[in-house]
């Protein structure tokens, strides 16, 4: 029963591991999802800086007409050392030639409708004299006399010396991204071109296009510039900007940026790159962040995908294999047994046997198959005692034939050192009269039925009529000395098998020894009841080997 | 009435004497300090003044390419709003108990300040945009707004060096030197010529600041007439480490 037993501890053990495999599934899932999510963040910055990036080419790019633009290259060139009436009398002309560069860049663009050309035209405009005095600028301060100066800022300072370059500036309180260019006439420096976008021309939207729908927002300080919240709600609660803003730390350069969310989800953060950046200007990428709560989600998050992929030949393969497995051995330990005790109480049943070999199981199977003949037992001897009438025939004549008087049980033994015991030919059992000698036969006879025998109902018979009664040990079949010497032979082999199957000794057991006792109690049974032969039988009793001498008439 | 007269004309004599004595005195004195002060001027060797590389710090720009029209021009200090010239030594101050410092161009005008301990400091804003200027860990300068065309004022107390900055403009940096025994600054212009009208006679060490470092230092010795100091050579902070 090891393996059937087993087999249970392997469907518990299996039950285990599925439900810890569940278990772990979500947490290994959860932190799969962290991980991702990291990931994603930081692919989301250098693809977001990369865009920055090249929007600032774009940018200094938009300004390369009015660099080159002679009229205002002039206006640039007589400013250089004008006094502030000179200043304004130049003014209003580098106002207009600044006008016109931004219908240029316009209609280079192609942007006819009203969103195009507010993404296109600058938020703010300067034309700066070689000394970086503002000789006309566009903008909130357009209408300020001009001279005010922005020498010091490192992008003019840079675009005076030639270099064209971008920053973000914090100018007027407002945050502008800036692109500068060098005005050159003739063969020298004699100004520069200036202008900026502000973060509010749906930049971050157009961003988050990119980002795969991310949240991104751009702040100054607890300040949001501009943002884009996420339409996909799949992963779980969008962060929010007023969310992003107010988490984020307070030193953007130098930290990692990655932050959790109050709400749940998760936030890259990272200055601007430009001067803006000391005054707090950064952005923020964000993105949900969805744990599954339950083990039982994992299973939601399984796609099509994913159970088309599962090798589902291996694994039915697997069930059969492991029910035919467990199929074999239920019927190697259990079926086949039960199915052999079945059969042979049913034979006992039909009277074509008397009692059940015991040998012929193991285990438990050999324990019930000695209780049942241990119950045939003692429901024959209540039979007796409940009808002594029938004791006689049933004992003598018609389970055991006819045999002489006798008073001894035919139960006899061998000692362990394989001498025949003293007395070892069964004492005549007392109180049993002689029986008229009956003929062999191969099945028991019935017993006849009678209102004071009630048979056991393992042994009664389907119809209800009393079963037949143990039948009497297999007669003999022929009187022939080859009959007799085959006979115990055979006897010999199921009592050494039998010893051997309850533990007892047969090293000295010979056949020879065994012929002798034989022989010595066939003779005194003959001489005691005149009868023709002897027939032995090998039977358990109490837990060892015993032989049955029965008479033949 | 004789003796009385005569009494008066000996004390009119007297007095008279010693008035005129007086004058004379006072006018020789003057006449004599007039005499020992001298103009000193100068000249700092500019071109050969090379600034470190602060503006190519990674993450200010993402772009900062030649325009490949014209070569680009060396990156130069701007001798007048970044140097200053100060004598110092014993003698008569010659420095105005008030001094006007422009917030101009986005920066400070002049951004290396010298002053004597006492001295106050008045920044004007020219430009058309706010400065939030302050001194970091000092508490006479917190951070205050100063409107376009607004004033500020800082009265100086102890000797030592205070740094400026502006929380609105992060490329704003200046530098207040209080030095006691100092007695005249001058600010160089475009080419590096400086100028000290009235300089008194003596002994004197001539520095130039830039910032908070000194990039050069000269002794010189002012007399009875003019000076003229031989072109000064500047040494760039990095270079000197």
């Amino acid at each position: 029963m090891l393996l059937s037993r087993f087999w249970y501890f392997v469907l518990a053990l299996s039950a285990a591991f599925a439900v810890g495999a569940a278990l772990l599934s979500q947490s290994v899932v959860n932190t799969r999802t962290d991980q991702n999510l990291e990931e994603s963040l930081l692919r989301d910055r250098v693809v977001l800086e990369a865009m920055l990036r090249l929007e600032a080419r774009a940018r200094l790019d938009r300004i390369a007409f009015i660099s080159v633009d002679g009229t205002l290259g002039g206006l640039l060139r007589q400013a250089r050392d004008a006094d502030e009436k000179k200043l304004r009398e130049l003014n209003a002309q580098a106002r207009q030639a600044l006008h016109g560069h931004v219908k240029r860049m316009v209609d280079a663009a192609g942007a006819t409708d009203a969103d195009k050309r507010s993404e296109i035209e600058p938020d703010i405009a300067f034309a700066l004299d070689i000394n970086g005095r503002i000789l006309a600028q566009l903008g909130p301060m357009e209408p300020n006399p001009p001279g005010s100066s922005l020498a010091t800022f490192p992008l003019v300072r840079r675009a005076l010396q030639g270099y064209l370059r971008d920053d973000v500036w914090v100018y007027d309180r407002r945050v502008y991204r800036m692109a500068a260019r060098p005005v050159i006439a003739g063969s020298e420096y004699v100004g520069a071109i200036l202008h900026g976008y502000r973060y509010d021309k749906g930049i971050a939207a157009k961003l988050a296009a990119n980002l795969g729908n991310a949240t991104v927002v751009f702040f100054q300080g607890s300040n949001v510039l501009t943002s884009h919240i996420s339409t996909d709600t799949k992963g779980g609660a969008v962060p929010q900007a007023a969310e992003i803003v107010t988490a984020a730390p307070k030193q953007l350069a130098g930290h990692k940026g990655l932050i959790e969310l109050p709400g749940g989800g998760r936030a890259m953060y990272a200055p601007i790159v430009g001067d803006a950046a000391t005054q707090g200007v950064g952005y923020a990428i964000a993105r949900p962040r969805h744990l599954l709560t339950r083990p039982d989600e994992v299973f939601a998050s399984v796609s099509k995908d994913d159970v088309n992929a599962l090798p589902w030949p291996l694994l039915a393969g697997g069930v059969v294999l492991l029910t035919g497995l467990g199929l074999l051995f239920m019927y190697l330990e259990r079926d086949r047994h039960m199915k052999s005790l079945t059969r042979k109480t049913a034979e006992i049943v039909s009277g074509d046997r008397d009692r059940l070999i015991v040998t012929e199981w193991r285990g438990a199977y050999r324990k019930l198959a000695d209780q049942i003949n241990q119950a045939i037992d003692k429901w024959v001897e209540k039979a007796a005692e409940a009808a002594p009438s029938l004791r006689r025939k049933a004992d003598l004549q018609e389970i055991l034939g006819h045999t002489p008087e006798t008073t001894g049980t035919p139960f006899f033994g061998f000692a362990s050192d394989g001498e025949p015991p003293s007395g070892a030919v069964a004492k005549p059992a007392p109180a049993v009269p002689p029986m008229p000698v009956a003929p062999v036969r191969e099945k028991a006879p019935v017993l006849p039925a009678t209102p004071n025998v009630v048979p056991p109902p393992a042994i009664r018979s389907q119809a209800g009529a009393p079963a037949p009664l143990p039948p009497p040990v297999q007669a003999a079949t022929g009187n022939g000395a080859g009959d007799e010497d085959a006979h115990w032979r055979e006897v010999y082999q199921q009592y050494i098998s039998t010893r051997k199957q309850c533990g007892e000794p047969i090293d000295s057991l010979t056949f020879e020894k065994f012929g002798v006792t034989l022989k010595k109690t066939r003779d005194q049974l003959i001489e005691k009841h005149g009868a023709a032969a002897v027939r032995f039988s090998v039977q358990v009793k109490e837990g060892k080997a015993a032989l049955k001498a029965q008479p033949v008439k | 009435m004789g003796r009385a007269a005569s009494l008066v004309r000996v004390f009119t004599t007297r007095r008279t004497l010693s008035v005129l004595a007086a004058a004379l005195a006072l006018t020789t004195a003057l006449y004599s300090a007039e005499a020992l002060a001298a103009e000193v001027t100068g000249k700092l060797l500019l071109a050969t003044y090379r600034l470190p590389a602060k503006e190519s710090a990674p993450g200010t720009f993402n772009w900062e390419i030649e325009n490949g029209v014209k070569e680009v021009t060396a990156d130069r200090v701007d001798a007048k709003r970044e140097l200053a010239v100060v004598l110092v030594g014993d003698g008569a101050p010659a420095f105005p108990e008030r001094m006007e410092v422009a917030l101009s161009g986005g920066g400070l005008l002049p951004s290396t300040i010298v002053a004597r301990p006492g001295a106050t400091l008045l920044f004007v804003n020219q430009d058309e945009i706010a400065h939030e200027l302050y001194a970091p860990g000092n508490k006479d300068l917190p951070p205050e707004a100063v409107a376009p065309r607004g004033r500020r004022s800082l009265t100086l107390k102890d000797a030592g060096v205070i740094e400026l900055r502006d929380q609105l403009l992060s490329h704003l940096t200046g530098t207040i030197h209080v030095i006691p025994n100092a007695i005249a600054v001058a600010s160089p212009d475009a080419s590096g010529v400086f100028t000290f009208p009235e300089i008194p006679a003596g002994k004197y060490t001539l520095k130039v600041l830039h910032g908070k470092d000194e990039i050069a230092s000269k002794e010189v010795e002012v007399g009875p007439k003019a000076l003229s100091i031989d072109p000064i050579a500047l040494t760039a902070p990095a270079a000197k480490e």
